[in-house]
């Protein structure tokens, strides 16, 4: 099974500047999900451990995967250790979790894991920092906004944050949170839409996927 | 210890602006300590944000030694070992953008007023719980002067100096004194680049004035 050093992952990360976040429980279309992204231009994937069988769906995911030599699919939703090490185990390349769980830190660093804590104020983010977080999740990032990253960016350098929730692909809420000096956006349900799921318009989604990434590479010029 | 802990919140209470302000230049940021003194300003946030802020700091100490009545603190502190280093040098207070435990412990033992920066209710709490007597509430535009009025009631007792975002003007100073704000923090709504690229002193001085003056007018002073 592929692996990749948690510098690529970053580097991957800040190139793209987006990575598709994704739930589904059945295995076929969250591989359709993964295939059209792909397409679009995406080499950063999260899929949520957000349904009962969701780590069986994973696992068949990252098989699936396998074709795809630069592809890098982490797990998100992650709430704890003992998740965190069944799902590096089961080879994730990077874990997401929507909260700074600190026992997740300790157990990524022995793995060599990318660990990405959710983070929703400035305590949180410099405690994450200081655990060894080096990409760190806003969330809800809807809620934040733009302002709350150009607040906190001149007080912390160097920080590499990943808004996620309610993150549009629009170019004027892309503009804003890249201007604003964030490393990424997470894009769930605003890019991977109900309609696109249930009509299983598989081209739409990709033409979506390399949308969005034409507007980042626009706004970040 | 040239102030007490109660003198140094009286006196931020009494003018309800503290200038928070940084730079890498031991003079102009002399300018700016002046100006801002001849504006009427007793108490001065000078921030940690640069690679020479302690040097800096420490010029602006000495600077101070001119006047009795000026406390001059330092900002932007995020651990224990800092705290220490600059409370050895002189500083009469301690402001942080975040809450940091270790910190309480240091400025208790030295009694020395701690700052800390606060996003959330639970952190308030915990920083009154430790022993802060005034909080900072960062970044304060993300959460606006309804957060203050929703917690205000609360948490009885509760002095929050605001910060980030807020404005120089009338309606700004209106809105976060009538939510219950005990002081604000203002920085570069205040100290505009455009006063700092040009050095116009006596111009930074009449808005120190103006501002000091509406946040008197708006608080029934």
């Amino acid at each position: 099974m592929k692996t990749f050093s948690t510098d690529a992952i970053q580097q991957a990360m800040r190139s793209s500047g987006m990575i598709p976040v994704f739930y589904h429980a059945d295995i076929e279309v969250a591989k359709a999900v993964l295939d059209a992204s792909y397409k679009g231009g995406v080499s950063v994937f999260e899929f949520t451990n957000r349904g009962g069988n969701a780590f069986e769906v994973f696992t068949q995911l990252l098989n699936h995967a396998q074709q795809y030599r630069d592809l890098m699919l982490g797990i998100g939703t992650v709430m704890n250790a003992e998740v965190t090490k069944k799902y590096i185990d089961a080879g994730a390349h990077f874990i997401v979790s929507p909260i700074l769980k600190p026992e997740m830190a300790p157990i990524c660093h022995q793995q060599n894991t990318l660990w990405i804590p959710g983070c929703a104020t400035l305590t949180e983010i410099v405690t994450a920092k200081d655990l060894g977080a080096k990409v760190i999740k806003i969330f809800p990032g809807s809620v934040l906004g733009p302002g709350f990253v150009s607040a906190i960016m001149p007080v912390v350098p160097g920080l590499q944050l990943m808004p996620t929730g309610g993150v549009e692909p629009t170019e004027a809420n892309l503009s804003a949170w890249f201007k604003a000096g964030v490393m990424c956006v997470g894009m769930g349900s605003q890019l991977i839409s109900k309609e696109i799921i249930e009509t299983k318009n598989w081209s739409r989604l990709q033409q979506n996927v390399t949308e969005a990434l034409a507007i980042i590479k626009k706004v970040r010029k | 210890m040239k102030f007490s802990k109660g003198q140094i919140i009286e006196g931020m209470k009494g003018a309800g602006i503290v200038p928070l302000f940084t730079h890498d230049n031991p003079e102009d940021a002399q300018q700016v300590l002046e100006a801002a003194y001849r504006g009427g300003i007793r108490i001065f946030e000078f921030t940690n944000r640069r690679e020479n802020s302690f040097e800096v700091f420490g010029h602006l100490l000495k600077t101070s030694k001119k006047y009795p009545d000026l406390m001059l603190g330092i900002g932007t502190i995020m651990d224990g070992a800092t705290t220490k280093k600059f409370i050895d040098a002189g500083a009469d207070f301690i402001i942080s953008p975040i809450l940091k435990l270790e910190m309480a412990k240091v400025c208790q033992d030295y009694d020395t007023l701690w700052i800390p920066g606060c996003a959330t209710l639970t952190e308030i709490v915990t920083a009154k719980d430790n022993g802060a007597e005034i909080i900072k509430l960062f970044p304060a535009s993300i959460l606006g002067p309804g957060f203050v009025s929703s917690i205000m009631p609360v948490v009885p007792g509760l002095q929050l100096m605001i910060t980030g975002g807020v404005e120089p003007n009338e309606k700004s100073l209106t809105e976060w004194f009538k939510a219950g704000a005990a002081c604000v923090g203002m920085g570069s709504q205040l100290f505009t680049r455009e006063i700092l690229m040009q050095k116009n002193w006596p111009l930074l001085q009449q808005k120190v004035e103006e501002c000091l003056s509406i946040a008197k007018r708006v608080r029934g002073k």
